[in-house]
């Protein structure tokens, strides 16, 4: 952080509801989630074909 | 005020910093789960080649620097937050986060404090971030700052509310005021139940006492402040399911796999805040002393009653009491919509938490009453159900049923006496194991030859009228009154049975009416006992007809022995013949068992013939089969991560003040000029937090590393 950006702009209190790190945790283990279900989608189709399939 | 501690984790033999470097080893333990679990997902996603893994690794070299960052020296911590146990009151947390600043800038000054930050001005950077918990009730702030130290690997106690005593629930119905009833009144007794309408159940507590030995801790005190001070509020849970309220449960995965490497799934119990097993109710009621002063004022008086009136009849209804502070969130159709069961991070085990409609405000719930039971039967009018048994039981003992028959008696296939069986052995032995201690009482029978005692000039009593005899028939009258509120169906069919037309014809003598009157006229008719009977010396011929009547008629006989049959049918003892289980298919049609284990053996031999193709197929399946509940378990340990860190979701107010060279000077400065959302309690809330500091000749890392944690 740049000497000149601590003077010109004073710090400001933020609501949060929850803590930075527990945000992007939340994120990345979401976005984790949604891959996983596109994966197994994609397993039970693989799966579906080979019991039921032609 | 709170002092400022030096977070360094190497300080050997500072007790005095025990607690503080828990917290930082709490951080950096954090850190670590966190950072295996990024591991974890990060190597997961190679198998996808999904973009995600590349936001993963970021966050990863993140949390790597920071974790390097936190395990450096030159790090402060402040905690201002209460302690019950010195401030009960929490008077030091009274005006809003004006108040907290001032104090986080008089401990900058406080010469008495060895570990307060003192970063020289232009020659040293230094920076701070301000966690500030703020709320408008005690209890409020004591639910964030659990939330908070939690966060950082701490413990606190929240509020509790034990249970209330003395819980009870009664039938509740319209009393005559003449009776000294009120318009609804709880009753107490089976008998009274009967005289009224029913209309709904009352229920009745009290608030316990206080029985805990003095807590140096917080549970005792801040129980005490609770449910001293503060007007609980109180929640009557209600349901109607037949078993009464469920237990909640939640599929959980344990370490154990099937042959086939997939998790076996066992339900777990769900648990409420305080350990107790989580009940689901249909029906939640809240009552609120604070916003209606009759309630109140009940509740000043040690004791609460609620008649609950919106009940239906026959059916079995469950209750429990318990008190409870917060917005608790109740719909307008007296349900819970509860969020889901959230894993603690102490114990592991699942915990259902109460909604509240302020997250700054938290529903603090107590502990619940037993279980209550009650039944509102469907007693029909103009019925008086225990009379009439009381009445039924005297004749039938005053008639000698409860006699053994004699051994010789004969009778015909609609219960008349033959070949020379005497009209008095109808209906004896049917009452032979209730009787008590009237098994030598024996029925009383003049023949026509009435006469006053010469000396007393009393007439003989008449056994319907003995006190032995009335005592074991008010009990028994008790008895099958209780039965029939738990079974109140059979109300109907017995009104039935005494209102309906007479089986039998009866004579006309006495008090007996004769072929037009009911067995309920009946009953009535022969404990028809004029008051002074028999001491005022007056004689009753009407009294001794009824008595001689009764006693010879087989008619009158055989119809009082209907009504006492009916009675025994459903309240005293069951009859033969007892259900059996049956199979369907091996005691029903037995041929079909083997010709369905015919058919499974031939699909069998026709399965050999394909085996070794077919293994092929299925051990490739069994891979893909395997995959899918890789990933399913997978997917669950996701959502229960994610359910943990929703456990850290609160509103807190921040402030961040990454980095500067003007010293406690520019920190004060900072937190002067400070814009943004303020919390906003003012001088009437209160407020409590933890500020983390750091100084030094470079502190870029720590200054990305808390704008990355908070």
């Amino acid at each position: 952080m740049m000497p000149d950006e601590k003077q010109t702009h004073p710090p400001e209190w933020k609501y949060k509801e929850e803590f930075g790190i527990v945000s992007q945790l939340k994120q990345a283990v979401k976005a984790t989630q949604k891959a996983s279900e596109l994966e197994l989608a994609e397993l039970r189709r693989k799966l579906e074909r080979l019991t039921y399939g032609s | 005020m709170s002092d400022w501690k030096a977070l360094e984790i190497k300080i050997p033999g500072k007790d005095v910093l025990e607690g503080v470097r828990s917290t930082l080893e709490a951080l950096v333990v954090f850190l670590e789960i966190i950072k295996a679990l990024l591991n974890t997902i990060s190597l997961f996603l190679i198998d996808f080649g999904n973009p995600i893994r590349s936001i993963v690794t970021a966050l990863l070299a993140i949390i790597q620097q920071l974790f390097e960052s936190l395990k450096r020296t030159g790090l402060y911590g402040y905690f201002d937050i209460p302690d019950p146990t010195r401030d009960p009151n929490f008077d030091l947390y009274k005006g809003g986060y004006q108040a907290f600043t001032e104090r986080f800038k008089a401990s900058l000054f406080d010469p008495k404090d060895p570990y307060r930050p003192q970063p020289l001005a232009g020659s040293m950077e230094s920076g701070f971030v301000l966690i500030v918990a703020d709320a408008t009730t005690v209890y409020g702030l004591l639910r964030l700052m659990k939330i908070l130290l939690r966060f950082f690997g701490k413990e606190i106690t929240a509020a509790k509310y034990v249970a209330p005593a003395n819980a009870r629930i009664f039938p509740a119905g319209t009393k005559p005021g003449a009776t000294g009833g009120t318009n609804i009144d709880p009753i107490l007794q089976v008998a009274s139940v009967f005289g009224v309408t029913l209309k709904g159940f009352a229920l009745e507590w009290t608030l316990a006492t206080n029985q805990y030995p003095p807590d140096p801790g917080f549970n005792d005190l801040v129980a005490s402040v609770s449910s001293e001070l503060i007007p609980q509020k109180w929640l009557i849970e209600r349901t109607s399911l037949s078993g009464g309220p469920v237990p909640a449960t939640a599929t959980a995965e344990t370490n154990f796999e099937d042959k086939r490497g997939k998790a076996i799934s066992r339900k777990v119990i769900v648990r409420d805040e305080q350990g107790d097993v989580f009940r689901n109710f249909e029906k939640y009621l809240v009552i609120d002393p604070t916003s209606s002063t009759s309630v109140f004022s009940l509740f000043q008086l040690g004791k609460m009653r609620y008649i609950d009136s919106e009940v239906d009849k026959d059916k079995t209804y469950y209750y429990r009491i318990r008190a409870f502070s917060g917005p608790l969130v109740v719909g307008s159709d007296g349900t819970i919509s509860f969020p889901d069961p959230e894993v603690d991070a102490t114990s592991g085990e699942l915990i259902q938490r109460w909604p509240t409609s302020d997250p700054n405000d938290p529903v603090v719930m107590g502990r619940p009453s037993p279980i209550l039971t009650c039944r509102l039967p469907n007693i029909p009018p103009d019925f008086d159900v225990i009379t009439i048994l009381d009445y039924t039981f005297r004749m039938a003992f005053a008639l000698g049923f409860q006699q053994p028959l004699a051994a010789d008696s004969q009778f015909d296939s609609e219960g008349r006496p033959i070949n020379g069986t005497p009209a008095s052995e109808v209906g004896r032995g049917s009452l032979t194991n209730i009787g008590g201690a009237l098994s030598q009482v024996l029925p009383a029978h003049f023949g026509g030859n009435v006469s006053a005692d010469p000396t007393t000039g009393e007439y003989p009593d008449v056994t319907q009228n003995y006190l032995s005899v009335k005592i074991q028939s008010a009990q028994l009258a008790q008895t099958v009154g209780s039965s029939l509120l738990e079974n109140s169906a059979m109300l109907y069919p017995l009104r039935d049975l005494y209102q309906g037309a007479i089986p039998r014809s009866i004579p006309s003598e006495g008090n007996f009416k004769g072929n037009n009157s009911t067995i309920e006229q009946m009953v009535m008719a022969y404990n028809n006992i004029p008051a002074g009977f028999p001491g005022d010396n007056v004689y009753y011929p009407s009294v001794y007809a009824t008595t001689e009547a009764a006693y010879t008629d087989v008619n009158t006989r055989l119809d009082l022995l209907d009504a006492v049959n009916f009675i025994k049918s459903f309240t005293l003892g069951g009859t033969p013949v007892d259900w059996v289980s049956i199979s369907l298919l091996r005691d029903i049609i037995p041929w079909s068992g083997q010709f369905i284990y015919d058919l499974l053996n031939r699909i069998d031999a026709l399965a050999d013939a394909f085996k070794s193709a077919v293994d092929e197929i299925k051990a490739y399946i069994d891979a893909v089969v395997r995959k899918i509940d890789v990933l399913e378990r997978f997917i669950k340990y996701l959502i229960e991560i994610l359910n943990f860190l929703d456990s850290f979701s609160a509103g807190f107010y921040f402030l961040n003040v990454p980095s500067t060279s003007e010293g406690i000077p520019g920190w004060i400065k900072a937190i002067d000029s400070a814009g943004g959302t303020r919390p906003p309690s003012g001088p009437g809330g209160y407020s409590a937090g933890v500020a983390l500091a750091y100084a030094g000749t470079d502190v870029s890392s720590f200054a990305s590393a808390f704008s990355l944690i908070f």
